[in-house]
C-alpha cells in the first residue's frame, strides 16, 4: 500500500490555509478553538505512532504533555525564556522521559502494557509534584506571548500549525518507510515479526520516543495557551483518555484515521457544550460514544473503506 | 492512497470549513468582530437599546459542579433582582454561563467564546481558584474587568490590573480569625504542639504557608507537617502520627472528602487535641447536612456568611430558605457578591467602559452582602477572615467577637 | 510502632474493599475479553442506593444488597444481551472497543447521577459508622469492620461459584479457551451473560463497602477506576486470589509507605513498585 505524494501535497495545502484562518478576520474563539484542535490532532497522530503502527496502545501519554509543558513553563517562569525557543526542548526532555520509561513498559503486551502506561503518567506527575525548586504544587504562571490579546493568539496559533505540519510529516514519513512496516509487523503478530528478523525492541522504543517526543511538543506549546501551569490539569487522566478515544474511533492504521477521530469528538463535543450544555451534552455524548462504536467498532476511516469497497463492487458487478 | 483515504480526508476538510463558517455566521449582530474585540470598552448590541450581557463560565458538571451551580444560582439571583428594579444603567440584564465541565483548558477556550463570539459587555468570574487564576490572566489580555474569587496570592502578584477578589477566597488569610481568638487567650490555655496535614495543590499550600507564620508568630511548635494527595486512602495512619507526636492543635488542610475522613479518624482513634481546623470542608452545605453533629467543633474560616449583619444577607436568607431550605450557602452569597460588586462598579463608572468601571473600583467603596469593600492596586480588600465553628452541625462565627454569633467551644470535643 | 500498626490495619481493610471493588472488573476482562471502564461508575450508583436506603428509609444499609444484588445482576445480563455481545461479533479487538463503549456509558451513567442525585457529596451514617474499636493502641472503625466482612463474605462467594458450581465452571473454562468451551456444549451466551451479571452485581456490592469508607459523589468514579487499575495490574486479570492480594497489596503499600516517607510520595512510591513487580514478573516468564 504505497501513498502517493498528492495526499502530501493536499496535506501542506491545507496547513496553510490553517496558518493564514486568523488574518482573515477569524475571531479569536475560532481561532483559540482552532489551536486546540489541532493539539488535539496532533496528540493523536504523533500517539498513533505507537498506538496504532505499532499497536501499544498507551494510556499515559499527558505524561509527555507534561512533561513538555512544564519545561516551557518553567523555563518562562524562572529564566524568561520564550517557548518559542524552548518547545523544541520541550520535545527532547519528552522524548528523554518517553526512553527511559518505554524501556521497561514496552516489555509488556497489549491491555497490560495501556494500563501500566497509564500508571507511569500518574508515576510521573507525582514525582513532578514533588521536584524541589520548580514549585508545581502552588502553580506556575506564564506570562502571555504578546501584549496584545491578537498577536497571543496568532502566536501560540502559528506555533500549533507548525506542530501538527510538523507531527503530520512525521507521521506520514514513517509509514510509508521500512520502519512504520516494521511496527505494522508487530502490530499484526510480534513473535512472527521478531522470527523474521524485526528488532522489534529497538522499533517500539523508538516508536514510543518519537511518539513522546512530540506529545511533548505540543505539551510545551499548550502550557503557554493555559498561561497557568499547575499537576492535576497538566497531567489530566482524561487527555490520555480522550487521545486513545480519538484514535480508535477515527481508525488507527493511518494518521488520517487520528485526524478524523480528533476532528468528529472536539467539534461534536465543542458543538454539544456550547448548544445544549451542562449534564444533557454530555449524557448525549457519552450515548453517541457507544452507538458509533456499536456500528462502526473498527474506526470509521475503515468504515469508509469498507463502504467504498462496496460501492466499488456494485458498480463494477 | 486508496480513493477513500483520500474521500476521508476531503469529506473531513469541508466538515471542517462548513463549522467554521457557520460558527462564523452564526455569531450576534456584529458586522466587525475584530474591530470590536479591540476596543476595551465591550461590545454588545447597538447602545442604549438592548440588554447588557454579563458572560462567564462555570464548573456545571464535573468534580467542581457542586460549588459552580451554587455560584451559578448567586449570579442568577442578583440578575433576577436586579432587573426587577430597574435594570444595570437603565437596561434589563442578561446572564451567559457556560459549562466549562471543570476542565482548565475548556475554561479558557469558552471563556474566549465568551468574550470574542458572544461578545458580552462583562465579565464574571469561574470556580475553582485554579481557573479563576487561569481567566485572570485571559481576561487581563482582554482589557476587561475580572471580578471572582481570585486563585489566592500568587495570582494577585502577576501584576494583572483588571482583576478584583471581591471578596476573595484566599488560602493565606484563611485562618487568620482563628489564630487571633487563639491569640486572645491566656498562654496557659493555648496549644503548644501543632501537627499539620495538607493536599499538596495551590489551594492546600496557600493555607499551609500563612498557617506556618501564624504558628511561628505564637510559638506554637510544629511536630508534624506532611503533605498528601488525592484521593486520600485512609487518614488514619495520618492521624495517628498526630497523636503519637502529642500535637494538641491539628490542622488539615484539605477539602471535603478529605476532610470527613480525617474527622472520623479523629474520632476513630480516640484523638483529643485541643482544637481542629479544617480548611474548607465546612464551608459546603454538605457537611451540615450529611455529617451533621461528627463534623461539630471544628474551626474553619470563612469571607462571607448568613450571620452577618450586612445589607441583603437577610434578604437572601429569606430566599434560601424556600430555594433551598436554610440558611443562604457561602458560594451562592459569593456569586450574589461579586456580581454587587460588578453592578456597583458599572453604575458608579455611569458606562461599560472597563477602564472606567476599573478606576472606579480602586477609589470606591462598595457595599455587599459580603460586607463594605475598597480595593487596592492589585484588586484586593484589607486582609480579613471570619473564624467559623461549626457548632450543633451548624458552622457559625465565633471570631471576630464583634460579629461572632456563639463562643468558640474550645478545646475540642 | 503504633503508626506502623495502625497503617498495616487500615491498609488492610481499605484493600479488602478495593479487591471487592475490582474482582468483577477483572472477572469480565479474563471471562468475556470485555473491559469495563463503567465499573467503577456502577459501583457509584450502588453506594447511592444505600445511601437513600440508610437516609431515607432508615434502614440498615446492607439490606440495599436486597435490591443492588438482582438489579445489578439483571442490569449486567441486559448489557451484554444488548451491547457487548453485539459488539465482540463485530469487532476485531473487543478490549479497545469495549474500553470506548464503556467510556461512554460511564460518562452517561456519570452525568445521570449528577442529574438526579445532585453534585452534592454523600457521606453514609449509620449507628455503627460512627463507633470505634480499638485493639491496643490501634483502632478500627464500625464502618471499617463492615466493609471488610461484606468484601470477604462476597469475594469468597463468588470463588465458591466459580469453582464449585457447574455453571462457574463452565465460565472458568469459557475463560480458558472460548472455542473448545462452545464445542462441548457449553451456552456462550449464558456464560457470558452470567459473568457480566456477577460482575456488574459485584460492583453494586463493591459500591455500599466503598460508601462505608469515604464520602461519594457522581465523578468520583474515575478515582474508584484508578485503584482497580492498580489492582489488576498487582493481581492478574481473571485471577480471583490474585485480585485479592492485589487489593491487599495496593491498600497497605499506601499506607504502610507513609510510616517511613513523607506521606505526599506514598502514591508515587505504590506506582513504583508496580511498575518494579511487572517488570520483574515480565522477567521471569
Amino acid at each position: 500500500m504505497i501513498k502517493s505524494n498528492r495526499v502530501l501535497i493536499v496535506v501542506i495545502l491545507a496547513t496553510l490555509l490553517l496558518a493564514a484562518l486568523p488574518f482573515v478576520g477569524l475571531n479569536l474563539y475560532l481561532v483559540s478553538f482552532l489551536f486546540l484542535l489541532m493539539m488535539n490532532i496532533s496528540l493523536t497522530v504523533g500517539w498513533n505512532i505507537i498506538g496504532g503502527y505499532a499497536g501499544y496502545v498507551s494510556f499515559g501519554h499527558v505524561a509527555f504533555v507534561g512533561v513538555g509543558g512544564y519545561t516551557t513553563a518553567v523555563l518562562l517562569a524562572k529564566f524568561n525564556l520564550s517557548p518559542i525557543i524552548t518547545t523544541p526542548l520541550a520535545g527532547i526532555v519528552a522524548a528523554l522521559v518517553a526512553l527511559v520509561v518505554g524501556y521497561p513498559a514496552l516489555r509488556l503486551r497489549g491491555p497490560y502494557f495501556s494500563l501500566i502506561t497509564l500508571v507511569i503518567s500518574l508515576a510521573i506527575a507525582a514525582v513532578v509534584l514533588n521536584i524541589p525548586g520548580i514549585n508545581a504544587a502552588s502553580g506556575i504562571f506564564l506570562s502571555a506571548p504578546s501584549g496584545d490579546i491578537h498577536s497571543s493568539r496568532l502566536i501560540l496559533f502559528e506555533m500549533m500549525v507548525v506542530v501538527l505540519l510538523f507531527t503530520i510529516l512525521c507521521a506520514y514519513f514513517i509509514e510509508k518507510s521500512k520502519f512504520g512496516i516494521g511496527l505494522k509487523a508487530i502490530r499484526e503478530d510480534e513473535v512472527v515479526a521478531a522470527t523474521q528478523g524485526v528488532n522489534t525492541t529497538n522499533l517500539k522504543l523508538l516508536a514510543f520516543v518519537i511518539s513522546g517526543g512530540l506529545a511533548g511538543i505540543v505539551g510545551g506549546v499548550f502550557s503557554w495557551y493555559k498561561g497557568l501551569v499547575f499537576v492535576d490539569a497538566m497531567f489530566s487522566v482524561n487527555i490520555s483518555v480522550m487521545i486513545v478515544l480519538m484514535a480508535l474511533l477515527g481508525g488507527t492504521h493511518s494518521w488520517i484515521g487520528a485526524v478524523v477521530g480528533s476532528v468528529l469528538v472536539m467539534v461534536i463535543n465543542e458543538f454539544l457544550t456550547l448548544s445544549i450544555g451542562s449534564n444533557l451534552s454530555q449524557i448525549i455524548f457519552g450515548i453517541l460514544l457507544v452507538v458509533t462504536i456499536l456500528f462502526i467498532p473498527n474506526g470509521i476511516v475503515g468504515w469508509i473503506e469498507a463502504q467504498m469497497h462496496k460501492f466499488k463492487k456494485k458498480a463494477k458487478g | 492512497m486508496s480513493l477513500s483515504k483520500k474521500l476521508s480526508f476531503f469529506l473531513l476538510a469541508v466538515f471542517l470549513l462548513m463549522v467554521v463558517s457557520a460558527c462564523n455566521s452564526t455569531t450576534s449582530t456584529q458586522p466587525n468582530t475584530d474591530e470590536q474585540s479591540e476596543n476595551p470598552s465591550g461590545t454588545g448590541n447597538t447602545e442604549e437599546q438592548g440588554p447588557i450581557v454579563i458572560g462567564g463560565t462555570l464548573p456545571l458538571t464535573g468534580p467542581f459542579a457542586e460549588t459552580g451551580l451554587y455560584v451559578k444560582d448567586g449570579y442568577e439571583y442578583w440578575v433576577q433582582q436586579i432587573n426587577d428594579n430597574g435594570g444595570l444603567l437603565g437596561r434589563q440584564v442578561e446572564l451567559k454561563i457556560l459549562d466549562d465541565q471543570s476542565d482548565q483548558a475548556k475554561a479558557v477556550s469558552l471563556l474566549e467564546n465568551i468574550i470574542s463570539q458572544e461578545n458580552v459587555d462583562l465579565l464574571i468570574g469561574g470556580y475553582p481558584g485554579s481557573t479563576a487564576a487561569t481567566q485572570m490572566g485571559l481576561a487581563e489580555q482582554h482589557q476587561m474587568v475580572y471580578i471572582s474569587m481570585g486563585g489566592h496570592m500568587t495570582s494577585f502578584n502577576q501584576g494583572f490590573t483588571y482583576s478584583f477578589g471581591a471578596p476573595p477566597l484566599m488560602g493565606e488569610w484563611w485562618y487568620d480569625g482563628v489564630f487571633d481568638y487563639f491569640a486572645s487567650l491566656p498562654e496557659a490555655d493555648r496549644p503548644m504542639k501543632a501537627a499539620m496535614i495538607t493536599v499538596n495543590d495551590p489551594v492546600g499550600n496557600a493555607v499551609r504557608t500563612s498557617s506556618l507564620e501564624k504558628l511561628e508568630e505564637l510559638g506554637i511548635e510544629v511536630a508534624v507537617d506532611e503533605y498528601y494527595e488525592l484521593p486520600l486512602n485512609s487518614a488514619e495512619p495520618l492521624v495517628i502520627k498526630a497523636k503519637e507526636a502529642g500535637a494538641d492543635l491539628f490542622i488539615a488542610n484539605g477539602y471535603f472528602g478529605d476532610g470527613v475522613q480525617t474527622i472520623r479518624a479523629i474520632k476513630a482513634v480516640d484523638y483529643n487535641p485541643k482544637a481542629v481546623l479544617q480548611g474548607i470542608g465546612s464551608l459546603i452545605p454538605s457537611w451540615q447536612a450529611e455529617l451533621g453533629e461528627e463534623g461539630n467543633n471544628v474551626f474553619s474560616s470563612t469571607a462571607m456568611h448568613p450571620d452577618l449583619p450586612f445589607n441583603g444577607v437577610e434578604e437572601l436568607n429569606e430566599y434560601s430558605a424556600t430555594k433551598y431550605g436554610g440558611d443562604a450557602p457561602p458560594y451562592f452569597m459569593f456569586g450574589y457578591a461579586w456580581m454587587q460588586v460588578l453592578g456597583q462598579g458599572v453604575e458608579g463608572a455611569g458606562s461599560l467602559d472597563q477602564q472606567a468601571i476599573r478606576d472606579w473600583l480602586k477609589s470606591n467603596e462598595v457595599d455587599t452582602v459580603g460586607g463594605k469593600f475598597t480595593f487596592d492596586e492589585k484588586g484586593l480588600p484589607p486582609e480579613y477572615s471570619y473564624a467559623t465553628q461549626v457548632i450543633d452541625g451548624r458552622p457559625v462565627i465565633v471570631w471576630p467577637a464583634d460579629v461572632a454569633t456563639e463562643e468558640p467551644v474550645y478545646p475540642y470535643e | 510502632m503504633v503508626e506502623l500498626m495502625q497503617a498495616i490495619l487500615s491498609g488492610f481493610l481499605i484493600g479488602l474493599a478495593y479487591a471487592l471493588l475490582s474482582v468483577g472488573f477483572s472477572l469480565n476482562w479474563g471471562a468475556v475479553g470485555g473491559i469495563n471502564v463503567s465499573h467503577s461508575a456502577w459501583a457509584v450508583f450502588g453506594a447511592y442506593i444505600a445511601y437513600f436506603v440508610t437516609s431515607q428509609l432508615n434502614l440498615n444499609p446492607l439490606l440495599s444488597l436486597v435490591i443492588i444484588i438482582p438489579l445489578f445482576f439483571l442490569i449486567g445480563v441486559v448489557l451484554n444481551k444488548t451491547l457487548f455481545m453485539f459488539l465482540a461479533k463485530r469487532s476485531k479487538n473487543i478490549g479497545f472497543s469495549s474500553m470506548v463503549l464503556t467510556f461512554g456509558l460511564a460518562v452517561a451513567l456519570e452525568n445521570i447521577m449528577m442529574w438526579v442525585f445532585t453534585a452534592d457529596p454523600r457521606v453514609l451514617k449509620s449507628d455503627f459508622s460512627l463507633t470505634s474499636y480499638n485493639l491496643g493502641s490501634v483502632y478500627i472503625s464500625g464502618g471499617q469492620i463492615l466493609a471488610a466482612l461484606l468484601s470477604i463474605f462476597s469475594l469468597g462467594l463468588i470463588f465458591y461459584f466459580l469453582y464449585h458450581t457447574y455453571t462457574g465452571k463452565a465460565v472458568r473454562a469459557y475463560e480458558q479457551e472460548q472455542a473448545g468451551a462452545a464445542l462441548t456444549g457449553i451456552n456462550t451466551g449464558k456464560v457470558t451473560s452470567v459473568t457480566t451479571g456477577i460482575s456488574l452485581a459485584s460492583a453494586g456490592v463493591a459500591g455500599v463497602a466503598l460508601s462505608l469508607l469515604f464520602p461519594f459523589e457522581p465523578t468520583i468514579h474515575m478515582t474508584w477506576l484508578i485503584n482497580i487499575f492498580l489492582v489488576v495490574l498487582l493481581g492478574g486479570v481473571g485471577n480471583i486470589l490474585g485480585t485479592l492480594i492485589g487489593g491487599l497489596a495496593v491498600g497497605m503499600i499506601i499506607t504502610v509507605s507513609g510510616v517511613w516517607v513523607p506521606y505526599s510520595l506514598v502514591n508515587l512510591v505504590m506506582f513504583v513498585i508496580l511498575i518494579l513487580i511487572l517488570i520483574i514478573r515480565k522477567r521471569e516468564t
